[in-house]
């Protein structure tokens, strides 16, 4: 079987371990508990017919990547950057954080997810993500599940070919 | 006009004496000048090696002659700021007490590991008559004996990104590439935690929890990592460092990194042939 590592990175309190969480056991806690350190678990998808198993690393959250342990990243095939939709605080570094990221892994694939989309109107996802200087590829929520699934689809169906 | 000086008439003579004037203050001191020079020259000649004996004899007895003051300024220096002092010290010294301690536990591991080879030998039994005479109860002798010790796992993972490469397992009872992914990431945490001059550049070799203990040989393209349980001497640690060493020589390093990654079921293999 295929196996790949994948990183959840962002700033601290964004949803990584709920996203993690809810994509490895299906559950949500609205408690915040800060990851320390790193947390690895794994789960076999179905891409394309193939299963592909996903070592999914969740880390601790830095206002800025750069000040994550470098050899975490590395043997990364991809990377989940994961900011809160309802604070911008958790977006404004957003264009450097993944200029430095694609640095480290030139051949990795980087998504970028806004997450608690629960909390927002329609409307007001459509501004949060208009406003920002990068695209942003999927819209999480890691309470209600809404996309959880298919971001590790997307992500799964590019890095089985990698 | 009696006394006065005479101003010569003809060009000439007024012309010398314009040019006495001017120059034989010059002349003079020029003299002087040369003459100095040539005195100094002379006199480095003989300065300059009592200079350097002097140099050299400071030198060499630098605390003798500027010890008081050097420890005063210590003293002084240390009463202003002792951190500073203490910042350039404790360094050195942490090492060289580490230094120290490790090669006492060395050497009493060496000495533990000899006196239980005599013990169980039958060269031994001497020793182990002595040792009953003089009260020391055989279990305390045989407690560092090696059936005691089982491999539970072997696993071949992947530098940085932890994937599993090839296992062995005496039970199968835990998710191996989860094992590999948390054992990397302490790696990762530990080895990132501690940078400061000493940890620099150094890799965690030894996890132990209870009566387990993972070791951890790092390659460059991946590492090895043995859970084992029992007591396990220096000695023991030694042997299965070279085992591991030497596996990662005979089967591992003909493959490509490629080979490595793609050929799990082969290695599984033979990890188990080489280590069960
Ligand atoms: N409403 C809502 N709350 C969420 C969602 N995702 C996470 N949260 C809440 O946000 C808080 C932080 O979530 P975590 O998953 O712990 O955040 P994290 O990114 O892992 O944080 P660090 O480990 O500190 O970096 C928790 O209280 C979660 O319950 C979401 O999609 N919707
Ligand atoms: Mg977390």
């Amino acid at each position: 079987m295929i196996s790949k590592k994948v990183i959840l990175t962002g700033s601290f309190g964004v949803g990584k371990t709920s996203l993690f969480n809810q994509f490895v056991y299906s559950r949500f806690s609205d408690k915040y508990l800060t990851t320390i350190g790193v947390k690895v678990n794994k789960k076999v998808i179905k891409v394309k017919d193939r299963d592909l198993s996903i070592l999914l690393w969740d880390i601790a959250g830095e206002v800025s990547q750069d000040k994550v342990p470098v050899s975490y990243f590395l043997g990364a095939s991809g990377i989940i950057y994961v900011f809160d939709l309802t604070r911008p605080t958790t977006h404004k570094n957003i264009a450097e954080d993944i200029e430095y990221l694609k640095g480290l892994l030139p051949d990795g694939v980087v998504k970028i997810v806004g997450n608690k989309s629960d909390l927002l109107g329609k409307d007001q996802i459509e501004k949060v993500v208009a406003d920002m200087p990068l695209h942003c590829d999927v819209i999480t929520s890691a309470k209600t599940g809404d996309n959880v699934e298919e971001l590790f689809q997307v992500i799964g169906s590019e890095l089985i070919d990698l | 006009m009696n006394g006065q000086h005479q101003i010569p008439q003809d060009e000439d003579t007024q012309l010398q004496v314009i040019k006495n004037i001017l120059l034989t203050g010059t002349n003079k001191d020029l003299g002087e000048i040369k003459d100095i020079l040539a005195k100094k020259d002379q006199l480095s000649h003989h300065i300059d090696p009592v200079l350097e004996d002097k140099i050299l004899y400071i030198k060499e007895n630098f605390d003798k002659i500027f010890g008081n003051e050097v420890d005063m300024l210590v003293d002084k220096r240390l009463a202003e700021s002792p951190e500073q002092l203490l910042a350039i010290i404790s360094p050195m010294l942490g090492r060289l007490i580490k230094k120290y301690i490790a090669h006492q536990f060395q050497m009493l591991r060496e000495n533990i590991d000899q006196n239980i080879k005599q013990a169980t030998s039958s060269q031994g039994v001497m020793g182990r008559i002595k040792a009953q005479l003089f009260g020391i109860k055989s279990s305390d002798i045989i407690l560092s004996n090696v059936d005691a010790i089982v491999i539970k796992e072997i696993y071949v993972i992947k530098r940085h990104s932890g994937l599993v490469m090839g296992s062995y397992s005496i039970d199968n009872t835990i998710d191996r590439d989860m094992i590999g992914g948390m054992l990397t990431a302490i790696k990762a945490f530990v080895e990132d935690a501690i940078t400061d001059e000493e940890g620099k550049g150094e890799e965690l070799e030894m996890i132990q929890y209870g009566n387990y203990k993972i070791f951890i040989q790092n390659f460059y393209n991946y590492y090895i990592a043995v859970v084992m349980s029992g007591t396990i001497s220096s000695a023991h640690r030694n042997d299965l460092s070279d085992k591991m060493i030497s596996f990662a020589e005979r089967e591992l390093s003909t493959l490509s990194p490629k080979e490595i990654a793609t050929n799990d079921d082969m290695i599984s293999h033979k990890l188990k042939e080489y280590f069960s």
